[in-house]
């Protein structure tokens, strides 16, 4: 009876000391926010790099050594440049468009340094039929990396990394490279964007001088020249006299043209705004 | 009374046969797919043929003839080498020269034979406005040779009545003309642009006075039309005694032969009019029309003109002044290094400050 009694209060106890650690998955969570909370904290104004890696290769397109090299060449440049430069490889664009998987996928992990989340992200999104590569910009990337300045970025890397080529790692260290390269040459003060060709401009340059002088000296030559035939009787017109007896305007027919309005930009990065409601710039291709 | 046929309407756009189409109750050209109602085509059929034939004869009687006494003084001079013919009534006051081309002339008769003028208007201005009048016309001209207004050849500055022929008439005209409304509109990232096409139709009069030709060949046409206008206020009936310190050319074109320019002028003139009347469209064109004379005359006149000649680097420049109003014309010499330089410098200036725009802007 003493035995039976002692089990009993034994799992009795068991029992209840079990019950505190289910209350514990709200305190889980709780910490987990804030270890993001965290994450986000550090990232406003500071150096220390967020706790998520630059690098992120859901693909497995790398190797250990190729993607330990990478990463560690997009935390130098990031920190250096206080600018994160970032890569993300996937399979699935979870059925969003590209242009909200990445700036989704930039705005809701903490990427971005200083106060306007500075920073240029590649997503470049790989499947057995079809393969896109996206570039996302926000804060100071946006200015440091035009929509002109994207396409080299694209025109450079896309030959290693297009459908029927593999070379991934060649391809991503490229764009950090050409990252790294036009972010310090845009804080230098220069911005890689469309310049207009000089040859181009001295061309229309010189037709337009040609057309001024053509007028300009046929208004000169006809100064010398005051001698014509009159071209009616107009100047004697007897006054008054002109009696119009019967008039008649008659509408025959209309046609309508249309034609599309063509709008152009020059130079500079076009933005939109994303999910979470901050700007992005940006653009991406199928390859 | 004719039964209409079976009409045959040409499309007012393109020319093309219309044919009646059953869906929309229409006239339609099967070749620009525009749509016509019968009303407005049988309106349009008859505006068209409701014309007239032209009809500009004139009734030509100018002039009356010499009394004896007035011509009495008068003699004839004839230039050897352009034939022309100065009448002048004072041997001392006339010209050695042709005021035309600078030869001597040869007193070659007594004045006969041609009508009397009607009219003539005085000369106003004496020969040193006509020298001043020089003066201003080479003022500011950029490409002008410099030599050309330091050597002031200035040979002969000579006054002239020059004969012509003076048309009035009333016209009586149907003028057609094409119209265009257009309208422009953005919508939906296109611009749309609609053209109405309209006909139109004037009926009127109009009337001319003294519509002036030239009724001497020897003084060119297009230089006495460049000093018109004059005006008949300061005409007065004709007497020899305006002829004195002047010389005259006799006429060598007739009436007859002036006609067809009177005509054109009048032609022109009544269209011009007319289309002024025609407002509130996009673009006006005429298309045709028909004009009728009424009371058709003509007059035979003399004008008063200062000539001057002058010679430059080989070349006869003539110069030739409205001797009631002033009005000074003559073509001149262009200076072809001036020519270039201008252009050249044109082109530098102008295309540099393009190429500046364009470059700092990058525009293309």
């Amino acid at each position: 009876m003493k035995k039976f009694l002692s089990l009993v209060i034994i799992a009795l106890v068991c029992i209840t000391s079990t019950i505190p650690v289910f209350a514990d998955n709200d305190d889980v969570t709780a910490i987990a926010e804030n270890e993001e909370a965290i994450a986000v904290e550090e990232n406003d104004g500071d150096d220390i790099i967020a706790e998520f890696s630059l690098l992120v290769d859901n693909a497995d397109l790398l190797n250990d050594d190729e993607y330990n090299k990478l990463d560690n060449k997009l935390e130098e440049i990031s920190t250096r440049l206080k600018c994160d430069v970032a890569v993300v490889t996937t399979k699935t664009l979870d059925g969003k468009s590209a242009q909200d998987y990445a700036d989704d996928y930039f705005d809701y992990n903490g990427y971005g340094q200083g106060d306007d989340r500075d920073g240029v992200m590649l997503v470049y999104y790989i499947t057995d039929d079809e393969r896109y590569e996206y570039i996302t910009t926000r804060g100071y990337g946006i200015t440091a990396i035009t929509d002109y300045g994207r396409e080299l970025i694209f025109d450079e890397i896309t030959p290693y990394i297009k459908t029927g080529a593999s070379d991934f790692y060649k391809g991503f260290d490229k764009y950090a490279d050409l990252c790294d390269e036009y972010i310090t040459s845009a804080k230098n003060g220069k911005i890689i964007d469309y310049e207009s060709s000089i040859l181009a401009c001295a061309g229309i340059g010189l037709g337009f001088g040609l057309i001024v002088a053509l007028i300009v000296t046929a208004v000169l030559k006809s100064e010398l020249k005051t001698v014509a035939m009159q071209r009616s009787a107009t100047n004697y017109q007897k006054n008054n006299s002109l009696k119009i007896t019967n008039q008649n305007d008659m509408f025959l027919y209309k046609e309508v043209t249309k034609t599309k309005i063509e709008s152009s930009s020059s130079g500079g990065s076009s933005t939109h705004t994303s999910s979470s409601g901050a700007t992005h710039g940006g653009g991406g291709r199928s390859i | 009374m004719p039964s209409p046929q079976a009409i045959e309407y040409k499309c007012p756009c393109c020319g093309g046969e219309l044919e009646f189409n059953t869906q929309t109750q229409k006239m339609k050209c099967p070749y620009c797919d525009n749509e016509f109602a019968p009303e407005t085509l049988r309106s349009y059929d008859e505006m068209l043929n409701q014309q007239p034939a032209d009809n500009m004869q004139w009734n030509v009687q100018p002039g009356e003839n010499w009394n004896n006494d007035e011509i009495a003084g008068m003699s004839v001079y004839t230039c050897n080498s352009c034939g022309a013919e100065i009448v002048s009534d004072d041997p001392s006051t006339a010209a050695t020269h042709c005021p035309y081309c600078d030869s001597p002339v040869v007193l070659s008769g007594m004045f006969s034979g041609d009508l009397r003028p009607d009219l003539v208007i005085p000369f106003k201005l004496d020969k040193d406005a006509a020298v001043n009048a020089l003066k201003n016309h080479l003022k500011g001209k950029k490409l002008l040779p410099k030599l050309f207004k330091e050597d002031n050849h200035i040979e002969e500055v000579k006054g002239i009545y020059v004969p012509f022929w003076l048309f009035d008439a009333k016209a009586n005209a149907n003028m057609t003309y094409k119209a265009t409304r257009v309208r422009t509109w953005e919508s939906g990232g296109y611009e749309h642009k609609e053209t109405s096409h309209f006909a139109v139709m004037r009926n009127g009069s109009i009337e001319f006075e003294a519509v002036p030709v030239d009724g001497s060949s020897k003084i060119a046409d297009d230089l006495m039309e460049s000093i018109e206008p004059y005006n008949l206020k300061d005409a007065v009936n004709f007497q020899t005694a305006y002829l004195s310190g002047y010389l005259a050319n006799r006429y060598d074109v007739d009436a007859q032969q002036s006609e067809a320019r009177a005509n054109e002028r009048i032609r022109k003139g009544t269209q011009d009019a007319f289309a002024k009347t025609v407002t509130g469209y996009t673009t006006v064109t005429p298309s045709g029309g028909s004009i009728q004379l009424e009371n058709g005359r003509a007059k035979y006149a003399l004008y008063p003109v200062w000539i001057l000649n002058t010679k430059w680097n080989g070349e006869n420049y003539q110069f030739a002044m409205n001797g009631q109003t002033g009005k000074f014309v003559g073509n001149l010499p262009m200076d072809k290094g001036a020519f270039w330089r201008w252009f050249v410098g044109t082109t530098v200036v102008a295309g540099g400050i393009a190429f500046a725009v364009l470059k700092l802007l990058n525009l293309i």
